[in-house]
């Protein structure tokens, strides 16, 4: 019998982003009928695997396309460059992508202290109960204070008096122009004329299903893949990988960039927990419930 | 130590809520939630502490302390 020969790869370096990427890619037959699809992260853990963000090398050596995520900005950037190019074949087509920030979102973005705990717990996949926090709720718990009182404060805080939110705009906007203006695949513009629209992210990093949909499409185009039923197929993805836990947007940051999908009805996943109004979910995460 | 690199300690400090060591010489990588999502808010409370404004390039060429120090110093100058 004659052996099948193996498709070419289409392999994604970045970060959970891609990781998603990856999935959305998998679920369409078009794609896979013509690619392997591979993955390599350029997260830096230092967890002691010497080859953690290195890609398969018999992935590698199939590769027709490599699509690169860009480090995010210099300075505070815990990006691994990709680094097995003498494994590429010749031919290899390159590209560069930019990493999306929902850093507007969340301005007081923190990686909260109190998971240490709970990371051995399987069902919070080794990320603790709140895998993204928030500083300043985080500094007053640290601190000693009451839960309630934290969380009450935080709920009637008002962000546009507290912050240059405005100042905090043009650093996000310099940013996600200036990722787009490294890459050769552009999503900024995608990003900055929806902002106020609709969910553009769940947490900090993970993005929507929806803006993936954008961030894949733009991939596929990008590579001259793109086909007439791409939406409809997207459309067919029941899972979403990267939704299992979201972060809730104070609504005065909302009310200051006029970002109308920001109602009192919005909830926010927690795990398998539920999903929570804001002032729910500020007293669950105050008090660390899970 | 100059009195910007006393300030920044303490407004980094406070920021990020840590008791790690402060100095010319420490990176982002040295505190615990310092990454690239949090720096521009830092760098918010930097500029109103200092009341400078940073150029928007800059912001993210910094390597350390020191040079945001150094930089704050010469925009203040410049004032």
């Amino acid at each position: 019998m004659q052996q099948q020969e193996k498709k070419p790869t289409l392999v994604l370096y970045g970060n959970c982003q891609l990781s998603c990427a990856k999935y959305i890619l998998e679920c369409l037959p078009r794609i896979t009928d013509q690619f392997d699809i591979g993955f390599g992260t350029s997260i830096e853990i230092d967890n002691g695997i010497d080859d953690y963000n290195c890609v398969d090398q018999e992935i590698l050596k199939r590769c027709q396309f490599l699509v690169e995520q860009i480090a995010e900005e210099e300075m505070a950037s815990r990006f691994v460059p990709f680094s097995q190019t003498e494994l590429l074949p010749k031919d290899v087509k390159r590209y560069k992508i930019p990493s999306l920030s929902g850093a507007l979102y969340w301005p007081t973005h923190f990686h909260d202290f109190r998971n240490k705990d709970y990371r051995e717990l399987e069902k919070y996949s080794g990320k603790g109960p709140y895998p993204v926090g928030d500083r300043v709720i985080n500094n007053m718990i640290r601190d000693g204070a009451d839960p309630n009182t934290v969380a009450q404060e935080y709920i009637e805080s008002d962000f546009g008096a507290l912050m240059n939110l405005a100042r905090l705009f043009e650093m996000w906007n310099y940013c996600g122009t200036q990722r787009d203006l490294d890459s050769d695949i552009q999503i900024h513009s995608y990003v900055l004329e929806n902002l106020q629209k609709k969910q553009l992210f769940y947490t900090i990093r993970h993005p929507t299903m929806e803006m993936m949909a954008v961030y894949v499409a733009s991939i596929l185009d990008a590579l001259g893949l793109l086909y007439s039923t791409y939406w409809d197929d997207v459309q067919k993805i029941t899972y979403d990988p990267i939704e299992e836990y979201h972060f809730p947007v104070h609504p005065s940051i909302g009310a200051s960039y006029g970002m109308e999908w920001i109602t009192p009805e919005k909830t926010y996943r927690h795990y398998n927990n539920g999903s929570f109004s804001f002032p729910e979910f500020i007293y669950r995460y105050a008090h660390f419930t899970h | 130590m100059s009195a910007n690199i006393e300030k920044l300690q303490q407004v980094i400090s406070s920021y990020f809520g840590t008791s790690e060591p402060i100095d010319e010489s420490t990176v982002a990588a040295d505190i615990d939630g310092w990454d690239s999502l949090a720096h521009a808010s830092l760098m918010i409370r930097v500029e109103e502490e200092f009341d400078v404004q940073f150029p928007m390039e800059a912001i993210w060429k910094l390597k350390n302390v020191g040079e945001m120090a150094s930089l704050i110093a010469k925009l203040r100058e410049g004032a």
